[in-house]
């Protein structure tokens, strides 16, 4: 009974202990080696394995942890768009380094691994030991150290292969070796459809040379164009392009918010396709009355009805002029509280 | 506006008659333009008078201080002394080359308005001049304005134009009274070159190249905006001869502007050989040397055979490409032509700047504008502005192609800076009159409807029930839509005035504020701080403060400063960005390097101004962290979660540096122990603020919005100021009350 | 025109000749098209020439200022160093300047523009110059 009890006791402590022992660098390496892709999937089970140590037996080895989502449900598009540059990181270094051991310092070796959740109320208990709450997050465990023996590396602004740049550099700095260089790997459909459409590019010229002439001569196709670049400029496309707003936000009961209300100096991504339509809308619409309405004039001037038909066509055309317009100054009002000039709308008789 | 009705009567009676009306007619039509042209004057300077109206005749904001400064400085010293004005009294040690590094035209131009008045017989103060100087030149753009769209369209267009300019927000922005800024000459010079530029265009007459040159000088002379037209110009005369619109006129029209405008304009101190060197300039020279081929091309066309022209022009073309091409690679690479100037280069590379030159993204000038900006700014005329340059297109005329380039180019650069807003103004002012003009032609033109009577009246009654709906149609329509249009026009006019009365009228030296019970006060902490330096320092005293302040210390405390707001030394800047995000023992050193008395820093957690020093911290952060990456780092001021706070979870680099000690010194005690500043809406209490041991606090003023600090000396005994600054406070006791502000709440 | 004319054209056509050795047909047949280009242009120069004694000062004057421009060029070049730059800079703009506004007034000489009278043509002309050499005198120091 007694000896039962003892023995019980021991394995506890073994168990506890191997549990929280340094893995090595070997252990690492196998693991790799079996997981395929060189990233170690982390568990609930099994992240004090890879990321702990005791005093005895410390980390083997340099790991770095990336925890974050691809859960679609959390729309974290920082870790979706993270998730690639984390790939291109891992790669670039096993590239190099097979083994996972520098080759300057063969006591030095770095391996990576990534807490992912899955779904939402399913939080990893990893999240909860390191007490994280923010995502994507990446944690460098310098080798030698024991589990809370970590350091918190910032994620760069900066997206793609700069990002990654930056982290090797990062990286680099923290482990203090040198061979770490960036492979980007070759985008082979990117180049295919590059080539391709230069290809067909070149061949419609060769083909079509007279249409091409005439098309780049055309009047209305310029204008169309200046005209579009215009609306798309003063509908505040370059500011969606510079600061990178999100294309719509979510409201405090999630519902999808269109219009940011009450930002003056700030718009979502979708406000610009809104007002692109308004002025294409009003200026077709003036365009319409100064250009349009003489030509039906001519056009019905032999008719008996003609001047009707073209007075009502005009004031037809005034009319929705006054309602874009009108709903426009809405649209301005929620974007400037308290602004005083707001024009009646009409749908608000019906 | 008028001018359609003359041909309306025209089979009446004999030539005589007719003659003598056509006379009367084209009398009225001068004295009601010149009628309608004195009141859109009236409006354009009365307008702009609500800041005088509403404070008083007092300088503006940052720059024009020290423009005010500069043309003090002319007045009273020669033009030569002027020219060669080295001031020691900002930017200390170094100083400041001031006379080189300015653009003159405008303080010489208020100059020689001062002068002129005291010929005349009317002493004006160089300040009232200085105030009133925008206003009076809006006035004179509006001219070159309708001018300018006289020749695009016609005077109706040119009328609505000049009416819509004088008016318009997004101009008087930058011209209201007491904005005293180069921008407020400029736009005036910028329609001016473009008026001459047109007539040039189209007359092909070299005194007009003549004049757009000269004009061109002047306004180089008066803003670094200048290499907009620069480039545009060029590029107008680029599409022109891609649209193979070569003609002799507009060889003449170039190139008179181009040599008279380029020799004239390296006679800018500041300006210099940069015409030769820069990339910006090189455009203006590749078209130049373009031009004349295509003179000779011309003449060579006239002789030969069109077939055989056309294999010449290919092979001379790709040859003079390869040359041309390599031939500015060389040069750039030889180091002969200076590379892209930053503050251009951020136009095309968006990120350019936010990555290279955190000083030209900290300034809110350089910030893309989102969409309501444009409306606030234009009211309708954003929406005709499209449809205007549509319109355009349909008689495309080669002013016309002017125009377009012109609203094309100057939308997107508008798009990624906000301040050039102003540069696109007078094109939506100029489009939009041409597309509304075109409806008033149409739709306000009733000759028809009434000739129609006439006619109807000579036939007898023979289809008269036909023509009564026929007369009563055209003639509702053309009520209604001409009516919606004089209703917006109505509702601009009322937009545009609450624009200017309640968003560009403020100094912002003066805020006004109102208090619960409704009425409106003035907070006037600047002033009041700025004349307690200059009445209680010495007059050599150094102020060190945040750039953004350095004009208004130079202007109105007239003390020496170590930065201001001509940016020209990055380092400099990060040197006091880095003395105030340092710890104080750190400061002190660092500011006793460079012999500073007093710090300046602005506290709005009082009275809620979200203007203040602390708002700008990260920016002097990042400044100085681009400089120093070792010593200041920005992450260091956010909480591990990486918020910026200024509570007690703020970080402990954040509440050791002296810009956080400064600006909360005294503040909790204000309020018994915790107080929440209202910019950033966080509590903070006595313990988080830590005792200042090297400065002392020499004067708050009302608001508690400027606060001035005096660096202690060094210890007469020998010790370090830590112990002194105890050793005093106990002996001395606090200050038991602080004054404490009447007003409460602050709009 | 016409010095720059012949000045540039040697260039354009010897530039040309070289880069398209490829084939050697093309070549002749395009330098055979230069010849005759230039031929013929410098025929109708001749007319022109021949026709208009105002003409012939205003090209001889234009020669000049080629020739002076080039004599300075040659200096800067000869020296390696153009220390009062302005200086340079003010004497060769203002040969290229006034040449420049000589072809201007050539060309409304030989055709009017209308709206501009030969008389006005000059005067415009007289002023542009007058200014041109105000502010190159100014920059030389």
């Amino acid at each position: 009974m007694r000896g039962n009890y003892l023995y019980s006791c021991l394995t506890a402590v073994v168990l506890l202990v191997s549990s929280v022992l340094g893995a090595t660098v070997e252990q690492f390496a196998a693991e790799v080696a079996k997981s395929g892709h060189n990233i170690i999937q982390l568990t609930d089970s099994n992240y004090k394995k890879w990321l702990g140590g005791t005093h005895k037996v410390p980390r083997g080895a340099n790991v770095l942890a990336l925890f974050t989502t691809t859960a679609l449900e959390f729309g974290c598009q920082t870790c979706l768009k993270f998730e690639a540059e984390y790939d291109a990181l891992v790669q670039s270094w096993f590239n190099d380094h097979p083994g996972g051991v520098s080759k300057e310092d063969p006591e030095k070796a770095l391996f990576f691994v990534k807490v992912s959740v899955m779904k939402p109320g399913q939080i990893p208990n990893a999240f909860k030991y390191f007490n994280l709450e923010h995502i994507p997050k990446l944690l460098f465990f310098p080798a030698g150290g024991r589990i809370d023996d970590y350091q918190s590396l910032d994620l760069p602004q900066e997206e793609g292969t700069m990002r990654v740049t930056y982290l090797i550099t990062a990286l680099k700095g923290a482990i203090g070796i040198s061979d770490y260089q960036l492979y980007v790997p070759t985008d082979w459909s990117s180049i295919g459809v590059t080539m391709f459409a230069v290809f067909a590019l070149v061949y419609l010229v060769r083909k079509h040379y007279a249409f091409l002439g005439t098309l780049l001569a055309s009047r209305a196709l310029w204008a169309v164009c200046s005209v579009a670049f215009i609306i798309l400029m003063i509908s505040g496309y370059m500011f969606n392009k510079i600061r990178g707003v999100p294309l719509a936000g979510s409201g405090p009961h999630g519902e999808v918010v269109y219009i940011l209300e009450n930002e003056f100096q700030s718009q979502y991504g979708i406000e610009t396709q809104i007002l692109a339509v308004f002025y294409g809308l009003l200026a077709a619409l003036v365009v319409g009355l100064s250009m349009g309405i003489p030509k039906l004039n001519n056009y019905y001037q032999r008719r008996s009805d003609g001047t009707f038909i073209v007075a009502v066509a005009s004031i037809v055309l005034a009319v929705a002029v006054y309602m874009f317009f009108a709903a426009y100054t809405n649209v301005y009002s929620t974007k400037q509280g308290g602004y005083p000039f707001k024009l009646f709308k009409v749908s608000a008789l019906f | 506006m008028s001018g359609k009705s003359t041909s309306a009567r025209t089979g009446a009676s004999g030539a005589q008659l007719q003659s003598e009306w056509a006379a009367a007619v084209a009398w009225m039509q001068t004295v009601l333009k010149v009628a309608v042209f004195g009141s859109i004057v009236v409006a354009a300077v009365s307008s702009r008078l609500f800041a005088v109206v509403n404070f008083e005749s007092i300088i503006h904001e940052f720059d024009p201080w020290f423009n005010y400064r500069a043309t003090k400085y002319l007045v009273e010293n020669s033009f030569y002394d002027f020219l060669n004005w080295f001031d020691d009294r900002t930017w200390y040690p170094l100083g400041r080359v001031t006379g080189g590094t300015l653009y003159p035209g405008l303080m010489t131009t208020s100059a020689a308005v001062w002068h002129l008045l005291r010929r005349v017989g009317l002493p004006v103060d160089i300040r009232n001049i200085c105030v009133m100087f925008a206003p009076a030149f809006a006035g004179v753009t509006a001219y070159c304005t309708y001018k300018l769209t006289c020749d695009i369209k016609d005077s109706r267009a040119g009328l609505l134009a000049a009416a819509f300019i004088a008016i318009v927000p997004g101009y008087i922005s930058r011209s209201v009274a007491g904005s005293y800024d180069n921008e407020a000459i400029a736009i005036t010079l910028l329609m001016l070159t473009f008026m001459f530029w047109i007539k040039a265009v189209k007359r092909g007459s070299i005194l007009f190249g003549t004049c757009a040159g000269l004009c061109y000088f002047y306004m180089v002379s008066a803003w670094g905006g200048y290499v907009f037209i620069t480039n545009l110009i060029p590029f107008h005369v680029f599409c022109l001869l891609l649209m193979g619109r070569y003609t002799a006129k507009l060889y003449i029209a170039y190139n008179t502007w181009f040599v008279i405008g380029t020799i004239a304009s390296m006679q800018i101190p500041f300006v210099g050989f940069l015409p030769i060197k820069s990339n910006d300039h090189m455009s203006a020279l590749g078209i130049f040397g373009l031009i004349q081929v295509f003179a000779l091309g011309q003449f060579i066309k006239q002789q030969v055979s069109y077939k055989k022209f056309k294999i010449i022009t290919a092979v001379s073309l790709v040859v003079m490409m390869v040359v041309g091409v390599l031939g500015l690679f060389a040069l750039t690479y030889m180091g002969l032509i200076a590379p892209w100037t930053g503050r251009f280069y951020s136009l095309w590379d968006t990120n350019y700047a936010r990555i290279h030159i955190p000083i030209i993204a900290s300034v809110s000038e350089h910030q893309p504008v989102a969409w309501p900006a444009f409306f606030f700014d234009s009211h309708f005329l954003i929406w005709l502005f499209p449809a205007g340059v549509f319109l355009l297109f349909m008689d495309l005329k080669d002013e016309h192609v002017f125009i377009i380039a012109y609203s094309v180019l100057c939308s997107y650069f508008t798009g990624v800076m906000v301040r050039l807003m102003l540069t696109l103004t007078p094109v939506i002012c100029i489009t939009a009159a041409v597309a509304l003009s075109k409806i008033f032609d149409i739709y306000l033109d009733f000759s028809q409807i009434l000739f129609q009577e006439d006619n109807d009246d000579a036939e007898g009654g023979k289809k008269n029930k036909k023509s009564e709906g026929a007369k009563i149609w055209p003639l509702v329509s053309k009520l209604v839509v001409s009516g919606s249009f004089i209703f917006y026009l109505y509702l601009f006019v009322y937009h545009c005035t609450w624009v200017t009365q309640t968003a560009y009228s403020s100094p912002s030296v003066v805020l006004p504020s109102s208090t619960p019970d409704g009425r409106t006060s003035l907070i006037d902490d600047y002033r009041e701080a700025y004349y307690w330096l200059r009445m209680n320092t010495p007059e050599d005293a150094k102020v060190a403060a945040w750039w953004d302040y350095g004009y208004q210390i130079g202007g109105m405390a007239d003390r020496t400063t170590l930065v201001d707001n001509n940016t020209w030394n990055n380092t400099h800047i990060a040197i006091v960005g880095k003395a105030l995000s340092s710890p104080e023992d750190r400061a002190y050193e660092i500011l006793k390097e460079h012999d500073v008395e007093y710090v300046l820093v602005m506290f709005g957690g009082l009275i809620g101004f979200g203007g203040d020093d602390l708002n700008k911290f990260l920016w002097m952060i990042r400044i100085s962290e681009g400089i120093w990456p070792e010593e200041i780092r920005e992450r260091d001021f956010f909480t591990d979660r990486g918020e910026y706070r200024v509570d007690s979870g703020a970080t402990p680099t954040m509440k050791n540096s002296i810009m956080y000690k400064m600006s909360y010194h005294g503040f909790p005690e204000l309020f018994g122990g915790e107080a929440q500043d209202r910019v950033r809406g966080q509590h903070i209490t006595q313990g988080d603020v830590g005792e200042l041991h090297y400065f002392e606090e020499a004067f708050t003023s009302t608001n508690w919005m400027v606060r001035i600090y005096k660096i202690r000396d060094l210890d007469n005994e020998g010790r370090p100021l830590s112990q002194v600054s105890a050793a005093t406070k106990a002996k001395s006791k606090r200050r038991a009350a602080q004054r404490r502000p009447q007003i409460e709440l602050r709009v | 025109m016409a010095k720059s004319i012949t000045v540039k054209k040697g260039a354009v056509a010897s530039g040309s000749s070289s880069s398209v050795e490829g084939g050697a047909a093309l070549a002749g047949t395009i330098s055979r098209d230069f010849k005759e280009a230039f031929r013929l242009s410098l025929a109708d120069y001749g007319k022109q020439w021949r026709a208009d004694r105002r003409l012939r000062a205003l090209d001889l004057f234009a020669l000049a200022l080629v020739v002076l421009g080039a004599v300075q060029l040659l200096f800067v070049a000869l020296i390696r160093d153009n220390f009062p730059f302005n200086a340079f800079l003010a004497g060769f703009i203002v040969c290229v300047g006034q040449f420049v506004l000589l072809m201007c007034l050539r060309l409304q000489l030989v055709a009017p523009l209308e709206g501009v009278s030969r008389g006005r043509a000059l005067g415009e002309f007289s002023i542009a110059s007058l200014v041109l050499h105000f502010v190159c005198l100014h920059f030389i120091n």
